[in-house]
């Protein structure tokens, strides 16, 4: 039975097309098959990460002018160059990776938002939304489809959410992300766990992994303290919030800095499988197994 | 195989869902004068012509009048009818008793008749069978069923304790279940009257029917509904039903009963299973937890907005045949015009690929509605006036096979309905203002109205190019609209204003 797994915030630059291109890649590796679908149609990245220039993407097939099989770009070749030689390879071969892509072109972009304002074509284009859901559990034989949804309240990411079983909440732990999710959990998702869908926190760059720049050197009494200080009102802020809005947590990914400031995106988890972010994605991939 | 048929049920569910009903337990409510008894009898009746095995029960009833009741069926069926009295009911075998949690000797020893007589009836069947030369596996596969028919439960409750009907009841599920048979349960009333009951025996009927009566002048309407099938309820299927003067049930035919095509709350596609309905909308059965999800989400004005249900914004495009009223053409020649137009459109990418067009046989012409992308009509427009151009290399005018056209483009409003044949179909104000739209014009034209042309001009530059605003027109009722011309000389179009234009 297909999982569909979407990943959504209430801002942006939280790692969601980071942690979804990266997890399906991951998935595909494991021998598992994935479709990642980039509904992040206002500000579409996933290109970048798999270095692909699709001819047909999602608002073609919205718009009708283009079929299922168009859009949904077979990616599993394309996954070697990204591979490294030391990582585990058993699986590799017998898993799929396929990726629907939103479009990158102003025009097209601008067309879908403006079709989204006129009753008649929203209503035809959601219905081609949930076409999509169901032309890819009937045909592709999917054990996950990932959505990178759009931040925050709006139609489409809305749609990505209705439509997923499993919405997984992506947060750095500012002050504005965690305002903005307890106002997601209350106004969105209060509705949608109630109809059965699962829902989790998915924490982003938290702190436990690089150590602020005076604690790199000579480590002091003080400076440990004050480090240590950092991590424990963190884990209370979690633990906090888990408590008032009631979901879990499912996984906490650290700051890496070689990540944050590498001046391309690109697909850690198979490019550095002994990284520690490999292995984060890989007990996310264990974690969603299960529910 | 010989079938178990359940009276009228064809016309509610369809011919394919109602013959693989072959077991499991039908509940038929009706309030007095309904005509349960007679319902029993017809599908009694039907089931033994069908070869088929049928126990019926009813504790209220003789069997002096059992046989009055059937004496319509013929010796040599009736002796694959059997009849029990719950009440009446021999109980001298105590291991009837002690074999079932019913803790009521009657019912339990009515149970085991039940076993008893459908086991009895297979093994002579299957006796016979393997006797003949041709006793395959297959054969003996597709033995002839048994039905079991009990009128009433409400009887049984006034002649025994409630709990030990309903456990009866449930035993016989299990008895059904294990020997594949089909069980019909009748009870008076409604569904309404009858709630506390069918809440308690909800999860044991596969489907619940009722018999509603209306009184119309002299004459008693019978209409058969379909209240629930597998548990979900259903309110789009219902079929009248007469008893004739022989006591034979006449449905209506099932073309004119047949359910209407519902319109999916969400996705405001046709349901073409039976629809889920929730707050009184269809649904198909897994958009209605993506309609709730979307409803707490956005609110449920806002996912309710795109209308009432069959209400469509979309954008047309109305075609004619220019002179093909001409009473200098034959009708031959009329013919040829509108099989080559109707070919050509249907050879365009544009209308092979669009899969949301409606299309409208107008006569002379055809109406096709787009329902998701604006520039679909106008596209259309060009690849047909292309397509004509080629094909009007092979024609002249003096001959009249030179096919010419108008073609009007206009976006609106419009109902899905159903029409005679119960297929869905487009009417309202978008489509008649695409044909005001395409009546202002001559040979070759396109027009377009206004608002639908602004909007391609807003989307994309090379719009620009080709739309042409001719002015203000009046059109019928004193309505003004905004009508451009799209054409570019030598390749679709015609640059000339119309004539009804200029004056």
């Amino acid at each position: 039975m297909t999982k569909c797994i979407a990943l959504h915030s209430y801002k942006g630059g939280t790692g969601k097309s980071t942690i979804s291109s990266n997890l399906s890649a991951s998935l595909a590796n494991k021998g598992l098959t994935a479709v990642l679908l980039d509904v992040d149609v206002y500000a579409p990245s996933l290109q970048d990460y798999f270095q692909w220039q699709p001819k047909k993407s999602i608002n073609d097939y919205l718009f009708e002018n283009a079929n299922i099989d168009e859009v949904i770009h077979d990616l599993s070749p394309v996954l070697n160059k990204f591979r490294s030689n030391d990582g585990e390879q058993s699986d590799s071969s017998k898993g799929k990776l396929w990726v629907a892509f939103s479009s990158t072109s102003k025009d097209e972009i601008y067309k879908l938002d403006g079709a989204v304002r006129q009753e008649g074509s929203k209503i035809q284009l959601l219905r081609k939304f949930l076409m999509l859901r169901e032309e890819i559990v009937s045909k592709y034989n999917a054990d996950f489809i990932i959505i990178d949804t759009s931040p925050g309240i709006r139609y489409w990411s809305i749609n990505s959410l209705a439509i997923a079983d499993t919405i997984l909440l992506s947060l750095k732990l500012d002050g504005i992300d965690l305002k903005g999710t307890r106002l997601l959990a209350k106004e969105i998702y209060d509705s949608l766990t109630k109809l059965g869908t699962k829902s989790y926190l998915l924490l982003n760059r938290a702190a436990g992994y690089c150590l602020p720049p005076n604690l790199a050197g000579e480590q002091t009494s003080s400076s440990q303290e004050l480090y240590n200080n950092t991590v424990d009102n963190q884990s209370k802020v979690i633990s906090k919030l888990n408590a008032d809005i009631g979901m879990d947590t499912i996984l906490s990914i650290p700051c890496y800095c070689d990540i944050q400031f590498d001046s391309n995106e690109f697909l850690t988890a198979l490019k550095y499988p002994n990284h520690p972010f490999a292995s984060k994605i890989d007990a996310l991939i264990e974690k969603l197994k299960t529910i | 195989m010989p079938e178990l048929r359940i009276p009228g049920l064809s016309s509610l569910v369809g011919q394919a869902t109602a013959e693989k009903t072959n077991s499991g337990i039908i509940l038929l409510m009706s309030p007095p004068g309904g005509g349960k008894t007679i319902f029993c009898r017809q599908m009694i009746t039907d089931c033994l012509d069908d070869g088929s095995m049928c126990i019926y029960i009813n504790s209220s009833m003789t069997r002096k009048e059992y046989e009055n009741l059937f004496n319509n069926i013929a010796d040599t069926k009736f002796k694959n009818l059997k009849f029990l009295n719950p009440y009446l009911v021999t109980t001298g075998n105590r291991e009837s008793y002690t074999s079932t949690s019913i803790n009521e000797p009657k019912l339990s020893a009515t149970l085991k008749e039940i076993r008893i007589s459908i086991e009895e009836w297979t093994s002579s069947v299957t006796n016979t069978i393997e006797g003949t030369q041709n006793g395959s596996r297959s054969t003996l596969n597709n033995l002839p069923k048994c039905a079991i028919i009990l009128d009433s439960l409400t009887h049984m409750f006034t002649l025994f304790e409630e709990d030990k009907v309903l456990k009866f009841v449930n035993a016989l599920s299990f008895l059904i279940k294990e020997l594949e048979s089909l069980a019909l349960i009748t009870m008076s009333g409604t569904q309404s009257s009858n709630e506390s009951i069918l809440n308690k025996l909800s999860s044991i009927f596969d489907i619940v029917l009722e018999i509603e009566i209306q009184e119309d002048s002299d004459k008693i309407k019978r209409k058969l509904k379909l209240i629930s099938i597998k548990g979900a309820s259903s309110k789009s299927s219902s079929t009248l039903f007469n008893i004739e003067d022989d006591g034979i049930l006449k449905f209506e035919s099932e073309a004119s009963s047949k359910p209407k095509l519902s319109i999916c709350g969400l996705c405001k596609a046709p349901i073409l299973e039976e629809p889920e309905y929730y707050l009184d909308m269809p649904f198909h059965h897994n958009h209605v937890k993506i309609y709730m999800k979307l409803a707490g989400a956005f609110g449920q004005a806002r996912v309710s907005d795109a209308g009432p249900s069959g209400v469509i914004d979309a954008s047309f495009f109305f075609v004619d045949v220019v002179g093909l009223s001409d009473p200098a053409l034959s009708v031959r020649r009329q013919i040829e015009k509108i099989e080559a137009l109707n070919d050509i459109i249907s050879h365009c990418d544009t209308f092979k690929k669009a899969s949301d067009k409606r299309v409208l046989p107008t006569g002379d012409g055809m109406a096709i509605g787009f329902m998701l992308s604006p520039e679909s009509p106008l596209q259309l427009g060009i690849e047909l006036q292309q397509a004509l151009k080629k094909y009007n290399t092979h024609t002249n005018k003096e001959d009249g096979s030179f096919l010419d056209v108008r073609i009007g483009i206009a976006s609106g409003t419009v109902f899905i309905v159903n029409d005679v044949n119960s297929n869905q179909n487009i009417w309202g104000p978008g489509i008649i203002f695409a044909r005001r739209v395409m009546d202002v014009g001559d040979g070759g034209h396109i027009l377009l109205a206004g608002p639908l042309a602004e909007s391609l001009l807003t989307l994309d530059d090379k719009y620009k190019s080709i739309l042409n605003l001719l002015g203000d027109y009046q059109i019928k009722h004193g309505q003004i609209i905004k009508i451009y011309s799209a054409y570019s000389p030598n390749e679709f179009g015609n640059p000339a204003k119309p004539v009804r234009f200029k004056s």
